[in-house]
């Protein structure tokens, strides 16, 4: 069920991350948080021991009990999530923030990374708002670690796809937590224990309020970007990215303009929907969660 | 508000159609899904849901003007500049040898 990781070469080769037990401890203390994230008004780790709804699981305890087969991963315990970041963040940047994050923490995100799915690569706190620019815009995908260039995809030999939006949870913990708050939530569940096999569709994608997962200010932990229309238009403005990747894809000057993208900020994000998408695991003997994306509302649709 | 009324609405206009190609053309969607459609729509033991896409997404090649273009667009994100562009793409990847549904 695990990614082969060493079927992504786009990769620099592993770096040191010490394990030692300071590292451990010094996830979930503020002022270690604060020096990595400190972008993000309140650090998610503060809050991990309030309920994102009252009278609810705080935080801390749903991602204590994460269990990766219920996301259709691979099971996982805290050494070999230790393990796993500690031989892979070097070559795989989406794992930069695990040093930071507390052991539970740590355990979340190792899974999610595992996987066939691209939530953390695409969607996690180590994607900058340059690259969330960058995928909206030029379709370069955040999964390559280095010499990303327009429509290059990390995984598949065809052109990378975008929506009309890229977007990103800026922190580690409020990603894991939205992950694991997420694949507890009955609609998800729904999804997940869907019988898998041949001639089985995947789930249609489960839109969760982001609220349900992070609470009423979860939008504070999301931002992005969003393709500007072309002439009020965001079928031309689609038409139009692709005009100018293919252009710059084959080496030719392109005759579009480059596309241009309006930054998403976190008021943007009130209001908006957690989506979780589907596929089959390796093999095809359950679902799993493709990815899981932050998606604001348009204005002009409120 | 959630603006895929598809998915609560099964009996809406072409809802099998924007399900499906929500599901399997949308940017998102997991990296072998566009190829996995193309068998799904031929499988022997298919799920009847893919006959129901296959009408819909007939008669909407064959009146483009009922298509609601941008529920079409939301649930897809094509790139090909109009919805009769990418729906006469999806039929030719789909059913490769079939012609093109007429009026």
């Amino acid at each position: 069920m695990a990614r082969d990781i060493s079927a992504t070469p786009e990769r620099p080769g592993p770096a040191e991350v010490p394990d030692h037990p300071e590292r451990r401890r010094g996830a979930d203390r503020p002022d270690r948080v604060d020096a990595a994230f400190g972008e993000v008004q309140e650090p998610y780790a503060r809050r991990l021991d309030r309920p994102a709804q009252p009278g609810g699981d705080t935080p801390r305890e749903t991602i204590r009990r994460f269990d990766p087969e219920r996301a259709g991963l691979d099971p996982i315990t805290h050494d070999e999530a230790d393990r796993y970041v500690r031989d892979h963040a070097g070559d795989r940047p989406s794992l930069g923030h695990s040093q930071f994050v507390g052991p539970d923490t740590r355990r979340v995100l190792a899974a999610v990374d595992r996987g066939n799915g691209h939530a953390l690569e695409r969607h996690g706190s180590t994607v900058t708002p340059e690259m969330t620019e960058n995928r909206v815009t030029r379709l370069e995908d955040p999964a390559i670690a280095e010499n990303r260039t327009p429509g290059r995809d990390a995984f598949k030999s065809g052109t990378h796809a975008c929506g009309d939006s890229a977007t990103r949870i800026r922190d580690p913990h409020a990603f894991a937590t939205c992950f694991a708050q997420g694949v507890e939530h009955p609609d998800v569940r729904a999804s997940l224990d869907r019988p898998c096999g041949r001639g089985e569709r995947p789930p249609p994608s489960v839109r969760v309020p982001l609220t349900d997962l992070l609470g009423p200010d979860g939008h504070q932990y999301c931002d992005g970007h969003r393709i500007e229309p072309v002439e009020g238009s965001r079928e031309a403005a689609y038409e139009r990215r692709a005009a100018w990747v293919g252009a710059v894809r084959e080496g030719r000057d392109p005759d579009v303009p480059e596309p241009t993208a309006r930054h998403l900020e976190a008021d943007d994000f009130r209001d908006a929907r957690v989506v979780f998408a589907f596929r089959p695991n390796t093999d095809r003997s359950a679902w799993e969660i493709s990815t899981m994306y932050v998606d604001p509302v348009r204005r002009d649709q409120q | 508000m959630d603006d895929r009324y598809w998915q609560q609405d099964p009996d809406a206009p072409f809802a099998t159609l924007l399900d499906l190609v929500e599901t399997y053309c949308h940017p998102e969607a997991y990296d072998e899904a566009y190829d996995d459609f193309k068998v799904a729509v031929h499988l022997p033991e298919r799920d009847p849901i893919f006959d129901r896409f296959k009408e819909q997404l007939a008669e909407a090649i064959r009146d483009p003007s009922q298509v609601p273009v941008d529920a079409l667009l939301r649930a897809a994100v094509y790139p090909d500049g109009s919805a009769e562009k990418f729906l006469t793409r999806l039929w030719r990847d789909l059913y490769p040898g079939e012609p093109l549904p007429t009026g």
